[in-house]
């Protein structure tokens, strides 16, 4: 549904930019060409977003067992046992939320960016926060 | 793509459910069988009879243990329940998890040693919807992604019906299509947190299986290491190698129990640790009917002077969470009325599953001007699926009426005459033209179904009396269910058969 | 706990009695501004109390799954309620429709 829209507009687009030196099969053409290029533009897309959320989701996931290891040692002053099992099972909450994100952003290239980024900034957060590898056991 | 919020919802919905969808019913059904889990177990060992359970039950039975076993370091006794009446006694060699036991079944009212049919009874279903017959932990990874392909459909399957609020108390039964999507959307709406709980609690169950890193990680021996650190138990009882005999009275001891659990049948079961060690001790477990979580609840008690030595400390925050949704995973808390309401729900879950893959399939049907393979597969794998599986589970009893009770391996032959079953039914499938299949499987389950009882009641007419006599609600009930579900399919199969002569 | 779950029926009863959907399918006139409001507000009263009620039981946590497992069933019990007023009124009003109109003749 969303192709035809952008098919029928680009249609429109181009007739209108392009009034008189285009022939008639020439435009029907560029228009299909669009479309189809916009369609496996579309699989692209979906298929990226899957994988962002299904694969990147996971990392970002594990990325945040990590990150909350030492926030919860440290906001709640929970022994590293504890914080650790804790962290794990608020993590699925995380890939939860990634999964969803990632099938709201406007293109796939900006759902790929907010997992790098959170992933990336949840590990560099554990490990600034645990300096040595030790933790408050 | 045109960033439509409801409309990624709705894609997301459509294919997170279809994508696992047919493991997710299949995990769905066996799962809710499994809250009768006990209760088939006793069907599928009608040996166990329906007598009620002998006075001194727990006395008796120390007095067995104590000619049988008297060299062993354990004693335990599984006391029958409301859900189970199988009194068992267990010795073993040591206290190590993994030690080599022996065990016996005893008459709960005579005491006398049964041997019911090896069968896995009603825990086939149970293991079967989590290790899906898979070897070693591969059914479990699996299951854990159907879990989170379910979370994922849940929730946009709320955003899809975002009007739910307007919508669901609508029913409108005139068009067949538009029927089954209302009852999918109201089947939806009031098992969200029901399908919420079961599918994240499914996850948090493995979830040293599926997300060990952050637990190899920190800990040397990695995530095997942890459960010491995070779970609180008994303290360790040491034998001091000095010959003390044990309270086999078990009266007394009965009421000190009282007073600490007063609710009437409390005791799940017992334990003697080094029972002729003067260092020995009772354990007592206790039955989980006041408390979500999973961790047994146990007294330690003095074996020698009857008084309760220790109790188990309560978990921290952390374990509990998990036990806690452990707990309402398992729903061995839940009494009758809330396992029926419980069993509703997971009824509805897999009305809401199996209707959500034959919506989506009829919907392209209507939508769609040439059919390609897809389409065809969902056909296919829809029937296979939902009827093979009824009819399978069908099978399974038969196989454990029928099987001679002196065969070797009988409980793995009972699971693969389930697989055959299945396997022949999805073989039907794709013989026969739909339509057919539909009704011709509808019809077989009816009549399958319905003739359980009759069979049962042919091969030892007894079982039955006896339950009836006896009160036996247990066996009554699951043959009675076993009849409504015949009926149930007896009943979809006329509708199908007419709408299918009308629409012709 | 019995009453309290009754509470939860009728609560929910008003709730959907709200809409006017469905209003117009039980009563004969349609649904005034004010009669939704009274409605809305008593149904979400009766909900509230039926949960207060439950939460003062013990052991907690099991109550609060009755309560929700309560719930299921009970939305289910209106939409079959509603669906069924539904019906009926439609029977109704079809059957008035074939005596108050003409029979024409057969040509």
């Amino acid at each position: 549904m969303q192709s035809v829209i952008i098919r029928v507009s680009v249609g429109v687009c181009f007739s209108s930019a392009n009034s008189g030196s285009h022939t008639q099969t020439s435009w029907v053409y560029k228009e299909f060409y669009i479309f189809m290029n916009l369609h496996n533009h579309y699989i692209f897309s979906m298929t990226s977003r899957v994988i962002a959320a299904v694969i990147g989701g996971y990392g970002c996931a594990v990325a945040s067992s990590f990150a909350l290891v030492p926030w919860l040692n440290i906001a709640f002053d929970m022994q590293k046992p504890d914080a650790v099992y804790l962290a794990t099972m608020l993590s699925y909450l995380f890939y939860l939320g990634a999964i969803i994100w990632c099938f709201c952003q406007k293109t796939a290239l900006l759902a790929w960016r907010d997992i790098i980024m959170s992933s990336l900034f949840f590990s560099l957060f554990y490990l600034l926060a645990t300096p040595t590898k030790e933790l408050v056991a | 793509m045109k960033p439509d919020f409801r409309k990624t919802m709705i894609w997301l919905h459509t294919y997170s459910g279809l994508v696992f969808g047919w493991v997710i019913f299949t995990i769905w059904v066996t799962g809710t069988l499994s809250y009768y889990n006990d209760e088939i177990s006793q069907w599928m060992r009608p040996e166990l009879g329906s007598q009620p359970p002998a006075q001194q039950v727990v006395n008796r039975s120390l007095q067995e243990l104590s000619l049988r076993a008297s060299d062993a370091k354990q004693w335990r006794i599984s006391l029958p329940s409301d859900r189970s009446n199988r009194l068992r006694i267990t010795w073993s060699d040591s206290l190590e998890r993994r030690a080599k036991r022996h065990s016996v079944t005893l008459n709960s009212q005579t005491l006398a040693p049964i041997e019911p049919r090896e069968t896995q009874g009603g825990n086939f279903f149970r293991a079967f919807h989590y290790t899906l017959e898979l070897r070693n932990y591969g059914g479990r990874y699996f299951a854990g992604a159907a879990a989170m392909f379910m979370l994922v459909a849940i929730f946009s399957g709320i955003f899809t019906h975002r009007r739910f609020f307007r919508d669901f108390f609508t029913l409108r039964f005139k068009k067949t299509l538009k029927a089954v999507t209302d009852l999918h959307a109201i089947a939806g709406v009031i098992t969200i947190p029901f399908c919420f709980i079961l599918s994240f609690s499914a996850l948090l169950i493995y979830i040293s299986s599926y997300m060990p890193w952050s637990m190899e990680y920190h800990f040397d021996n990695g995530r095997r290491d942890i459960d010491k650190h995070i779970s609180t138990r008994l303290s360790p009882v040491k034998p001091a190698n000095e010959l003390a005999i044990p309270i086999t009275n078990f009266d007394h001891i009965e009421k000190t129990i009282q007073t600490v659990w007063p609710e009437k049948g409390a005791i799940s079961r017992i334990s003697y640790q080094y029972p002729y060690d003067a260092n020995g001790r009772i354990v007592v477990t206790r039955q989980p009917l006041l408390s979500l979580s999973n961790k047994s609840e146990q007294l330690a008690i003095n074996p020698h002077t009857g008084q309760i030595i220790e109790e188990i400390k309560p978990e921290r925050v952390a374990r509990m969470v998990r036990r806690v949704f452990y707990g309402l995973h398992e729903a061995r808390f839940a009494s009758p009325i809330l396992r029926s309401l419980l069993f509703f729900m997971g009824l509805a879950s897999t009305f809401l599953i199996a209707s959500g893959l034959i919506i989506w399939l009829n919907k392209r049907l209507e939508k769609v001007k040439k059919r390609h393979l897809g389409h065809t597969i969902v056909e296919r794998l829809n029937i296979s699926t939902i009827m093979g599986l009824i009819i399978a589970i069908a099978g399974y009893f038969y196989a454990n009426r029928l099987i001679p009770i002196t065969t070797t391996d009988r409980s793995e032959l009972e699971i693969n005459v389930f697989l055959i079953t299945w396997l022949c039914v999805a073989i039907y499938t794709l013989v026969r033209s739909v339509k057919r299949a539909w009704q011709e499987l509808l019809l077989i389950a009816g009549a399958g179904y319905l003739l359980l009882p009759v069979l049962d009641f042919i091969i030892n007419k007894q079982w039955l009396l006896q339950a009836w006599s006896n009160r036996n609600l247990i066996y009554i009930s699951v043959e009675s269910a076993m009849l409504i579900t015949g009926m149930i399919c007896l009943v979809f199969y006329g509708w199908l058969k007419r709408r299918n002569n009308h629409v012709k | 706990m019995l009453s309290s779950l009754l509470l939860q029926l009728v609560g929910l009863w008003l709730l959907s009695m709200a809409m006017n959907k469905h209003y117009r399918h039980t009563f004969a006139n349609a649904l005034t501004p004010m009669l939704e409001r009274a409605f809305s507000i008593i149904g979400w009263g009766l909900l509230s109390v039926s949960f207060i009620l439950v939460l003062l039981l013990s052991p907690l946590p099991l109550m609060i799954v009755y309560w929700v497992s309560c719930l299921a069933l009970n939305i289910t019990l209106v939409a079959f309620f509603n669906s069924y007023q539904e019906n009926r009124r439609k029977r109704c009003s079809n059957r008035s429709l074939i005596k108050s109109s003409v029979i024409p003749p057969l040509k």
